[in-house]
């Protein structure tokens, strides 16, 4: 049961950020799914917590902006999968999106939340990695911006200071001729926590050779992040079984080198690298090259 | 009996089930949605350990706050400190020591649930631990930690029939395999839920999520030290039970009477997904080694089965549990010798007890998958080598029983084979060399006694009261817990009064109106309170008839005018008791069930190669019920049956490590959601038995007993790889082994899988 | 703390003074004595308390009371007029989709929200939709049959799915 707790919602960003700028300590949420489970689960429910919603100030606007794709961050799942714009401009994340456990909980779980939350599971990481995707921070004495890629420094922590807000994502589209690929292995059909996802971009030039490669992967690493010796090794390479597979290698290599042999790996280090020669494939399919075919 | 299904109106057709208009207008009210005036909400604590001593409960603190009315713990108990249906070792709150996770310490009433639930983190309780025995296996060695003073053995089961050496000298090939099941969780979909008040009489009155009303009277009656009379349950629409909602909520019954009668109030006390996960018993582990000798033309001489059973921390079921496993283990097959032990051992993980199946979907995986990997050494397709040694009319069973009704196991192994184009599919599967996803196709099948068996004394009561505008009431101490108990008696009440079944409407049971049923369990429901109310039925005719005979053409509302206007009473009790059955116990033998009822699935699967997932593509069931009472309600039964057995099959694993549940709720314990599921085919025999209610048998629990079988089978034809171990994981398809979290014990635990 | 809300619950106002942690859930079972929903993990993940918010379905338990204030909350107590059901109750029952019946509520408002968002659903679309909703019972066949049918006779008397 939730104990209780101080409900505090405000509709002006700065109102906002002077509640958490206070002394007391106050937890920001937006969709909530995550932060209600954990404050049901209080080992100590006479210490009474405060919550900020930040539902109320306006962070839930989708737009292009000179090429840079915002999405406001409390955005829901559901708002970010129906969303035109990222349908086209940032299909992998159209796909992570709809993956996100349930109707129900795409419809109130947001995306900046599931940045924020941190969890090696969270899906729209490896998507939004690709598109070298920024976080908007707010307090009330400064504005920063903090790549995607440093934003989380380990499970469920992140750079963000308690008097901070996210306001938004940005996200950089790639051009049209790229194609992509994004697999979430999960345990039963639908409403999965990832075992492991795996998300790529890939360009190929005149040539057939890949001109550019971005691989991520979730669950894979105590951090999600790109896989960059896969992604040197790719580039120049004709897209090919044996490439993609020994691509599969260095990645399995690589999340034994980070982790170590742990109890999950006989099971991981196979699957690894399947699935990034499954994705690799998905978005060699997907690539555009007119000179190709 | 072939004519009398062209006469019958009601009995086999499609009717919307009688409760069903309340539960989509969200009218019903299910346990936690009852509240007493001037309520008070409880909340239970739970042990810290798996296995310790107690020391010392001190609830000095709790007592002084503000809004807390009551505390009880075991001094506050007036009457019996142990229950228990089988053997009373029980407790409602831990007396001397703890003997599992779920064990409850105290419990705490208060005026708001949120109240109750911080409140009770104020008891402080010294424990003094006690090695803990986690692995049924290790329990009856000499140094195992003792659960019981008196050892760890709970029960042990024999069958013995001709001689095995025997047997195995005649064999020209001997094979031996170890498979092991897990525990898993009924997973209602309704938390344990209920309220308590003092009644005017001197006595308590209880509603709840309760499945065996009577036992739990028993239980409540001996803890709180006052006559049967005195203790009135009513029985709340259960929001599901698959045999779960017993002593599991008859703890709760306790808990929230004791509560009540120190403060004086009423008391809801409703479980949490995570104290129901806690403290609610399981589905048994087995641990089991089957061998087999064979003759190369695929004839059994011989089979020798040694299973381990863990009852976990109390006895509950398990006696009975595991003596269903002990007759069935051998499947429906001609065996000539036999020797089976099963041992229910006590352990400090969750008791185990009764669940959908009752000991039979163990052993039916052990032996379904025994059979198809003895038909891979001889080289015999799965199907030829069943029909070779399935059961025929006549047969003897393992026990010595003759089969001396209809058997039509060969006849739904035949059928379901054809339509699912079984052979051919198998033979194609097998040579599939894929390195990314394969098919597969697996069979299975069973024989299942029906109702209780040699377990107990197997009786039931209907009343039946028509109303003198020739509406009926119909009450029974057997309950609905979602299964449809109630639409199947409405059935064959108006089958038997030859009225609609609109006229009628079901209550649910109350100890205080309705005579002891004896539990809802093991699919005895239907043939058991059908009986009773088709001779309630009877009787009520005989009465119609014997004012109204000589006038012709009456409705049956004229006709019942008539009657209360004569002064006849048309209020009648049912009663059936099922035919003899006999259990010599000390030489594993006898007539164990009055019938039995067969069936068999087979399963279509995908498997991903690379990632170890399967997926059941098609499912395909076939049982011979007797009689489809209600043809939805059968075909639920099976859809329902399938998902359950498709979790027991792939997902489902309630783990513990060392005592501690690794799962708290559904996030992490995964269920099969819609997206999970296949196509199914279901298809039904009538084999009219004469013990049923107009040929009806039983269906509940065969629908699950031999999915998970049909799957592993399937999962073998497509890799070639055998799992011998349940549930089929990702990892377990892929690597052969499950993986688990380091417990303190050692680093990697492959859960003793070879 | 307290603090005060004026909803639309079924249609009707309503504006109350509730305890600011109780959920959505709680607030309609303990304030408004709408039992009908249904609580069955209070972490999201078995959607037996799946109501309609503002149209969309949510499960009430991950969602507090105050963050609903204005806005139009629908329960399975909306669905009937009487003893009047509304069709997709009617395909339920006609389909014995109802078994113990506690899933009931929760998989009848996901219903109403995926007829909402699309009235011609294929089978791949409503698992999606209702794969939030855990049901123990019926393996859910009855239960796509119903959403099914229960679009079939809405595309042939079109209503508006909430009055
Ligand atoms: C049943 C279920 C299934 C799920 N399935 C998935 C899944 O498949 N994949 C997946 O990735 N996740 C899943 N989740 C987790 C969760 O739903 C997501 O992580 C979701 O995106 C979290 O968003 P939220 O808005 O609900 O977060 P909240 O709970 O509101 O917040 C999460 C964290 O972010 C902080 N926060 C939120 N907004 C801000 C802000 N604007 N500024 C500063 N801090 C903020 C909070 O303080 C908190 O630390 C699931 C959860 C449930 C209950
Ligand atoms: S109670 Fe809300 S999803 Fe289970
Ligand atoms: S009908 Fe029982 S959970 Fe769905």
């Amino acid at each position: 049961m939730i104990p209780e707790i101080e409900y505090i919602k405000e509709t002006e960003l700065d109102l906002a950020l002077q509640h958490l700028a206070s002394d007391k300590k106050v937890i920001p949420f937006a969709g909530g799914t995550d932060v209600l489970i954990e404050l049901r689960k209080s080992k100590n429910p006479f210490d009474r917590k405060a919550l900020l919603d930040v539902k109320g100030l306006g962070l839930n606007d989708i737009y292009i902006h000179s090429d840079t794709v915002i999405i406001g961050a409390a955005s829901t799942h559901t708002e970010v999968e129906d969303n035109e714009i990222i349908k086209s401009k940032l299909p992998v994340l159209t796909k992570a999106s709809s993956l996100i456990g349930s109707k129900q909980i795409r419809n109130r779980g947001t995306i900046g939340g599931n940045i924020i939350n941190a969890s090696p599971c969270a899906d729209t990481v490896p998507a939004l990695l690709l598109y070298d995707a920024q976080i908007v921070i707010r307090s009330l004495s400064e504005d920063r911006t903090v790549p995607l890629s440093e934003f989380i420094t380990s499970p469920y922590e992140t750079v963000l200071q308690k008097d901070e807000l996210v306001t938004e994502i940005r996200a950089f589209p790639v051009a049209e001729d790229y194609g992509w690929g994004y697999y979430k292995l999960g345990r039963r059909g639908a409403v999965n926590i990832s075992r492991m996802t795996v998300a790529a971009l890939m360009k190929v030039d005149g040539e057939g050779k890949i001109n550019e490669i971005r691989v991520s992967a979730g669950s894979v690493f105590p951090i999600t992040s790109r896989i960059s010796d896969v992604e040197k090794m790719l580039v120049g390479e004709k897209p090919k079984a044996e490439i993609f597979r020994r691509a599969g290698e260095i990645a399995a290599e690589k999340m034994i080198e980070t982790s170590g042999r742990r109890w999950s790996t006989p099971y991981k280090e196979s699957v690894v690298k399947e699935l990034i020669v499954r994705v690799l494939n998905e978005a060699y399919s997907r690539c555009k090259n007119d000179d190709l075919s | 009996m072939a004519d009398e299904k062209d006469k019958l109106k009601v009995v086999g057709t499609r009717v919307i089930r009688t409760d069903a208009f309340d539960k989509v207008t969200g009218r019903t009210r299910y346990s936690a949605d009852v509240n007493a005036v001037g309520q008070l909400f409880g909340s239970v604590l739970h042990s810290e350990y798996p296995h310790a001593e107690i020391l010392e409960i001190d609830t000095s603190e709790v007592e002084r706050l503000e809004g807390v009315r009551a505390v009880v713990t075991r001094e506050d108990i007036p009457g019996a400190k142990y229950f228990g249906g089988v053997i009373p070792n029980q407790t409602v709150f831990a007396v001397d020591k703890v003997r599992y996770y779920g064990d409850g310490i105290s419990a705490v009433a208060a005026d708001t649930p949120e109240l109750a639930e911080a409140a009770k983190l104020l008891i402080k309780v010294k424990y003094k631990p006690l090695p803990v025995l986690s692995d049924a296996r290790e329990g009856l060695r000499a140094d195992a930690p003792k659960v019981f003073p008196e050892g760890n053995l709970c029960k042990h089961h024999k069958v013995r029939k001709g001689n095995v050496e025997k047997g195995f000298a005649e064999a020209d090939l001997i094979i031996e395999r170890e498979y092991s099941t897990q525990r898993i969780e009924h997973s209602y979909l309704e938390p344990e839920a209920v309220v308590a008040e003092l009644s005017e009489d001197g006595g308590i009155k209880i509603i709840g999520s309760i499945q065996n009303l009577f036992s739990a009277r028993r239980a409540v009656a001996s803890v709180l030290n006052l006559p049967l009379n005195k203790v009135r349950l009513i029985q709340a629409p259960l929001g599901g039970s698959f045999g779960g909602k017993d002593e599991a909520v008859t703890v709760l019954f306790c808990r929230a009477a004791l509560l009540a009668i120190k403060c004086g109030r009423p008391i809801k006390l409703v479980n949490s997904r995570e104290d129901s996960f806690r403290e609610s018993y399981k589905r048994h582990p087995y641990f089991m080694r089957y061998k087999a000798g064979v003759k190369s033309d695929g004839t059994f001489t011989a089979m020798e089965i040694d299973i381990t059973a863990d009852a976990g921390a109390y006895a509950s079921m398990s006696p009975f549990v595991t003596w269903r496993s002990v007759v069935q283990a051998t499947g429906p097959y001609r065996v000539p010798n036999v020797k089976t032990d099963v041992r229910a051992v006590y352990t400090n993980n969750n008791y185990t007890g009764a669940m959908r199946g009752f000991g039979s979907p163990q052993v039916n995986f052990a032996v379904e998958s025994f059979i198809d990997e003895i038909a891979e050494e001889l080289g015999i397709n799965p199907l030829e080598l069943r029909l070779k040694n399935a059961f025929v009319d006549g047969d003897i069973t393992a026990t010595g029983q003759k089969l001396n009704h209809k058997v039509s196991l060969g006849e739904a192994l035949k059928t379901i084979a054809e339509r699912s184009d079984f052979v051919s599919k198998w033979e194609t599967s097998r040579k599939s060399s894929s390195r990314d996803v394969r098919k597969g196709i697996g069979i299975s099948c069973s024989y299942r006694g029906v109702s209780l068996g040699a377990e107990g004394t197997d009786a039931a009561s209907v009343l039946v009261s028509i109303q003198s505008d020739g509406s009926v009431i119909v009450e029974t101490g057997l309950v609905d817990m979602g299964q449809g108990a109630a639409t199947a008696i409405s059935i064959i009440v108006a089958e038997g009064l030859g009225i609609d079944i609109e006229k009628i409407h079901f209550l649910n049971a109350d100890t205080s109106r309705v005579p002891d049923s004896g539990p809802t369990v093991a699919s005895r429901t239907t043939i058991m309170a059908g009986n009773a109310a088709k001779n309630a039925c009877e009787i009520l005719n005989e009465r119609i008839k014997r004012v109204v005979s000589g006038e012709k053409d009456l409705g049956f509302e004229e006709k019942v005018a008539i009657c209360f206007r004569e002064g006849i009473s048309l209020y009648a009790v049912g009663h059936y008791k099922s035919p003899k059955t006999t259990w010599d116990e000390e030489n594993g033998y006898g007539d164990a069930y009055f019938t039995f009822v067969y069936g068999a699935n087979i399963s279509e699967v995908e498997v991903d190669m690379r990632t170890g997932k399967a997926k059941v593509d098609k499912f395909y069931a076939i049982h011979d019920v007797g009689r489809v009472v209600s043809l939805s309600g059968a075909e639920g039964q099976v859809y329902g049956g399938v998902a359950m057995g498709m979790g027991y099959a792939l997902l489902e694993d309630f783990h513990q490590t060392d005592g501690i549940p690794d799962f708290k709720n559904f996030d992490e314990y995964l269920l099969t959601t819609a997206a999970d599921i296949p196509k199914m085919e279901v298809e039904f025999l009538q084999n009219p038995d004469k013990a049923g209610p107009y040929g009806a048998k039983s269906l509940g629990e065969p629908s699950t007993e031999i999915v998970a079988p049909a799957i592993a089978n399937a999962v073998y034809n497509a890799t070639g790889k055998r799992i011998r171990n349940l549930p089929l994981t990702l990892e377990r398809v892929l690597i052969g082994r499950e993986l688990v979290r380091p417990s303190k014990r050692g680093s990697e635990i492959a859960r003793g899988e070879k | 703390m307290m603090t005060f809300l004026d909803v639309r619950v079924n249609k009707t106002r309503v504006r109350r003074f509730v305890p600011a942690h109780f959920t959505l859930l709680r607030f309609l079972r303990e304030t408004e004595g709408l039992t009908g929903t249904k609580c069955g993990c209070e972490i999201g993940e078995c959607g037996a308390c799946t109501v309609l918010l503002d149209g969309k379905a949510v499960n009430s338990c991950l969602v507090l009371a105050p963050e609903v204030n204005g806005a139009d909350i629908w329960t399975v107590e909306g669905l009937a007029e009487g003893f009047d059901l509304h069709p997709i109750q009617k395909a339920f029952l006609d389909n014995d989709a109802v078994h113990c019946g506690y899933c009931t509520p929760g998989l009848l408002m996901s219903s109403i929200a995926l007829l909402n968002d699309d009235p011609d659903p294929s089978e791949e679309k409503i698992k999606t939709y209702i794969a939030g909703n855990l049901c123990r019972c019926t393996g859910y066949i009855p239960i796509i049959n119903a959403i099914k049918e229960a679009a079939r006779i809405l595309k042939n008397e079109p209503r508006p799915l909430l009055k």
